[in-house]
């Protein structure tokens, strides 16, 4: 009887598994629907996507590991240094980053003018070092992480630097992998900010330009969703086994 | 001295977040209290007065308060229930934590491609929906089964041991210890829910159909107009409800824990 019911939810589980999984396998069989077109145009005869393709590939990649570094150190002081106005200024980080692009997109149209990176890489990328996502993130995991380890570490290595290398950092493995991956895929996704903050069109990124049925974009989709995807099977265990282990108290 | 050093380490983050994030806020509330784009003359509440009175906005903060109100619960509901049967039943098998994974790392084009080849003529209400949960639940999956199984199997067979059912271990043993995982999660979810103006733009333009019509639309097609005082008031209102949100959840949070440890 038991073990009836485990098949039973198993099947469910598996079924709902499927139909995670379909879009993409129906995303890949419609590309080589007409043969390899698509793909031929894709990488030898029509450029214009792999250079998108490449802007893209700047953008997520610098945006994302910048995120990172700015947000394990910014992390660390919010978790683990004891201020004052620690706790409203993280409030303010959270209220920030529940805000959608588009409630302030005027004026970081207008302050991406002033600053002179208006349709360049550096509007999107600037704007993606700094969210307040990977601080929120990361602080939420390292304040499960005991005091007394890293009072300890301190005493050892006299450094603060020292101490985040060697103390913090492998321990927040997981959550930084999770972050790379989450915000790399956001800034590969992204599709309102270029198409205000930038107008030459070589200049977007692939996802704002994916429009369309001709062969070639089909392909191209395939291609741009690659990649995420190949970040996610190389984690995968990290991101499976870590990522949520840390949020638990 | 040392503590002093360590604040530095906050300065690169919070300079950018100031300059990306708080500067074009600050601008939003310098227009939402001027009269024009040529005149900073201070109007007190007319822009918002005269923004309450456009039937556009409330549809908009409308359309997008149902979509809300709708796809966090159902989609928290959903993560969690998914979560509890794979904890239970199938706690080992990677690949199928590996399904629910992969949509959140994909492209929302591809997804919009697809909806677009074969279910062009749904319901778009209906079919965001049903988008958002696709996309987002599986995070939410990975996020509390992985605090499920944290859950030291003691506290389980203790809770038996004093005659206790299914939903009451789910109740008193389970919540409690997943509680602030759900918290985090929530957040999360309230954030990528208002970003389901990504996949709604994808499929629909700048002018959708009534019932999806957001506020991230409104403010999209004022920004082309270049309404200052229009979205600075609304840029205003706007932060002030996500504010109201985050300050009620924090409450909780703190209220429900404390009574619980």
């Amino acid at each position: 009887m038991v073990k009836l019911r485990r098949i039973l939810v198993v099947l469910i589980l598996s079924a709902l598994a499927v139909i995670m999984v379909m879009p993409i396998v129906l995303t890949v069989t419609r590309s080589f629907a007409p043969g390899l077109v698509g793909y031929t145009d894709f990488f030898l005869w029509k450029p214009y996507y792999l250079r998108l393709f490449c802007n893209s590939l700047l953008i997520a990649s610098v945006g994302a590991v910048g995120n990172v570094i700015v947000s394990v150190l910014a992390a660390y002081v919010f978790a683990k240094v004891k201020f004052r106005g620690s706790g409203v200024l993280f409030f303010v980080y959270i209220v920030v980053m529940m805000m959608p692009f588009q409630v302030t997109l005027l004026p970081q149209y207008i302050v991406s003018r002033d600053w002179g990176i208006y349709d360049t890489p550096a509007a999107l990328i600037l704007p993606g070092i700094f969210s307040a996502f990977g601080t929120f993130i990361l602080t939420q995991i390292l304040k499960t992480m005991p005091d007394d380890i890293i009072e300890a570490a301190k005493l050892e290595t006299g450094s603060t630097l020292r101490l985040l290398w060697y103390v913090v950092l492998p321990n927040l493995r997981g959550g930084i992998v999770c972050l790379l991956v989450l915000q790399f895929t956001e800034l590969w996704n992204m599709v309102a900010e270029p198409l205000v903050l930038m107008e030459t069109e070589l200049k977007m990124p692939l996802a704002a330009m994916l429009n369309g049925d001709a062969p070639v974009v089909l392909a191209a989709t395939v291609v741009f969703l690659f990649l995420p995807f190949l970040l996610y099977l190389l984690f995968s265990d990290t991101l499976r086994e870590e990522v949520g282990s840390m949020v638990v108290k | 001295m040392k503590k002093r050093s360590d604040l530095l380490l906050l300065l690169p983050s919070l300079c950018g977040f100031t300059a990306f994030y708080i500067v074009p806020f600050l601008y939003s509330l310098y227009y939402a209290f001027t009269e024009n784009a040529f005149s900073d003359k201070f109007v007190g509440l007319a822009n918002f007065k005269m923004l309450l009175e456009n039937e556009y906005f409330r549809l908009a903060a409308w359309n997008t308060f149902r979509f809300s109100i709708l796809a966090v619960p159902v989609c928290m509901l959903f993560s969690f229930t998914v979560a509890m049967l794979i904890a239970r039943f199938a706690a080992k098998s990677g690949i199928l934590r590996s399904a629910f994974f992969l949509p959140i790392v994909l492209p929302s084009a591809v997804i919009v491609g697809i909806w677009n080849a074969y279910f062009a003529e749904a319901v778009p209400f209906a079919s965001l929906l049903a988008l958002f949960l696709w996309k987002y639940s599986g995070l939410n999956i990975t996020l509390i089964l992985t605090a499920l199984l944290t859950i030291p199997h003691e506290q389980y067979e203790a809770a038996s041991l004093d005659g206790a059912g299914a939903w009451q271990k789910t109740w008193s043993v389970t919540l409690p210890n997943i509680l602030p995982s759900l918290f985090f999660t929530l957040i999360l979810t309230i954030v990528n829910s208002l970003k389901i103006f990504r996949e709604s733009y994808l499929l629909y333009g700048y002018y959708p159909d009534e019932s999806v019509y957001m506020l991230q639309n409104y403010l999209n097609n004022h920004f082309a107009k270049l309404n200052y005082q229009n979205i600075g008031a609304a840029a205003v209102l706007f932060a002030l409800v996500v504010y109201s949100i985050v300050a009620v959840l924090f409450a909780l949070e703190k209220k429900w824990s404390d009574s619980i440890w």
